[in-house]
């Protein structure tokens, strides 16, 4: 069962994944799919990311926001307004992530991130 | 005492009191009780780029259209005679007209007399522009060094995560560890010095160690931007490894060839399409279990919007790799 309008709390949602370090975008689609999750991505820059938003809209979204030489922000901005929930995964400290818009008011679960954290967050974005 | 005796006593007093005032490379000025400029220093015509004859007996406040007209400054100053008080520190931040954006920290105190009854003030002037601006550069580093080293801390530790520990043994789960760990610092060194990589530089780079000689690539030249230089990077590296050790490089034949050329994908992107392949290697098998390193590359091609094709033939290992460059 995969229907992104069921709001039951089984965690049977597709969350996109953006990071650009692979092994820890394979670490977050690892918890992920262990905890039930099929997982969008991970896409590693901008282009990628939007690219798959396009082919699909997910129920939630892992963001990092430093994706080599380009913020994550465009990515945050095509969520809010397709009103996909997202979380942020970023070693950038919370002055930084203020000055964008896009980002307030997004929860921060830093780097290196608590994977069952992690999890936990996305169940709830989804609930 | 002869007059004359006196004359030059208090003019070398009063020459060296001068001398002292202007040799402090910091601008000073004394204000009397109107707040009026009595004296200025060679530093303060100096730094405010103002003419001597412009200030002297002018009221401080309309010096330099006004420049110092601020009212909490105003206040300070003006409150510092009626109450023998000193203003300490007080930082001044302005366009200044002539010598522009300043940072001052303004120092007001009435000027010491012997009888104590002077209406004067002395005012001392910091330009802290200049310390401001490699403070905040300071922080700008600590805080992009403390970012790196948490995020390069979480690759270490997902390199570590992801790195299959069933069927192992301790060594060679550490061996593998140490490899890819390698692969990603160097590649973080190229990625840092921020100039396109060459793909086939990158390529012998991750082969060189196992078998130069015995490797084999041709293709046009292709530079790759700087966020593909670690996924490609560990791609071949994990094709050279498994060759290395259940491949061609294995035996003493065995050969690599890569080819690679650019092709058109699709919204106009351009790939890069690479083919590796083993030959005169040992009999190839196909893994019984998904081995973990042909999951890598997968998962690694995947991650930059690319895809690949293993086929296990018996007389070795092919690869086809397409990524967008």
């Amino acid at each position: 069962m995969s229907d992104a309008t069921d709001n039951e709390l089984g965690p049977t949602g597709c969350v996109l994944v953006v990071e650009d370090e692979f092994f820890i975008a394979l670490d977050v689609k690892t918890a992920l799919t262990e905890a039930g999750f099929r997982v969008l991505g991970p896409a590693g820059s901008v282009d990628h990311a939007l690219d798959l938003l396009h082919e699909e809209r997910p129920d939630a979204a892992v963001l990092d926001f430093n994706l080599g030489h380009e913020k994550v922000t465009p990515v945050a901005l095509h969520l809010k307004s397709l009103g996909v929930p997202f979380v942020l995964t970023s070693a950038s400290g919370a002055d930084e992530l203020a000055r964008h818009e896009a980002l307030s008011s997004i929860e921060n679960l830093g780097k290196p991130t608590d994977l069952k954290r992690l999890v936990e967050t996305v169940r709830a974005l989804q609930a | 005492m002869m007059l004359e005796d006196l004359y030059r006593l208090l003019r070398s007093g009063h020459v060296q009191a001068q001398g002292v005032v202007d040799t402090i490379t910091q601008p000073i000025i004394v204000l009397d009780q109107n707040l009026c400029v009595v004296t200025a220093n060679n530093a303060f015509i100096k730094t405010f780029k103002a003419d001597r004859d412009d200030i002297q007996g002018r009221v401080f406040f309309e010096l330099g259209n006004g420049q110092w007209d601020i009212e909490s400054l105003r206040q300070l100053i003006g409150g510092i005679i009626p109450r023998a008080a000193a203003v300490i520190g007080y930082e001044v931040k302005h366009d200044f007209p002539v010598i522009g954006q300043r940072t001052f920290l303004v120092d007001a105190r009435r000027l010491v007399h012997p009888d104590d009854n002077s209406a004067n003030i002395l005012v001392l002037f910091e330009d802290v522009t200049e310390r401001q601006r490699h403070d905040a550069e300071m922080d700008f580093i600590v805080s992009e060094t403390r970012h790196r080293m948490k995020n390069l801390f979480a690759v270490v530790r997902s390199i570590a995560m992801q790195t299959e520990t069933k069927g192992r043994t301790a060594a060679d789960y550490r061996d593998t560890f140490l490899g890819r760990l390698d692969v990603t610092l160097r590649a973080q060194e190229i990625s840092v010095s921020n100039t396109p990589a060459d793909f086939e530089a990158l390529l012998r780079q991750s082969v060189n160690p196992l078998g130069a000689e015995r490797f084999h690539c041709t293709g046009p030249s292709v530079q790759l931007s700087n966020s593909r230089i670690m996924p490609v990077s560990m791609i071949f590296h994990e094709l050279a490894t498994n060759a290395a050790k259940y491949g061609a490089l294995s035996g003493q034949d065995g050969e690599v060839h890569v080819t690679w050329s650019l092709e058109d994908g699709p919204r106009g992107r351009v790939f890069l399409r690479c083919e590796w392949r083993e030959e005169n290697g040992p009999a190839v098998t196909m893994p019984e279990h998904k081995g973990y390193g042909t999951e890598l590359i997968q998962a690694t091609c995947a991650h930059v919007g690319g895809m690949v094709e293993l086929k296990f033939h018996p007389e070795g290992l092919n690869a086809v790799i397409k990524f967008p460059v």
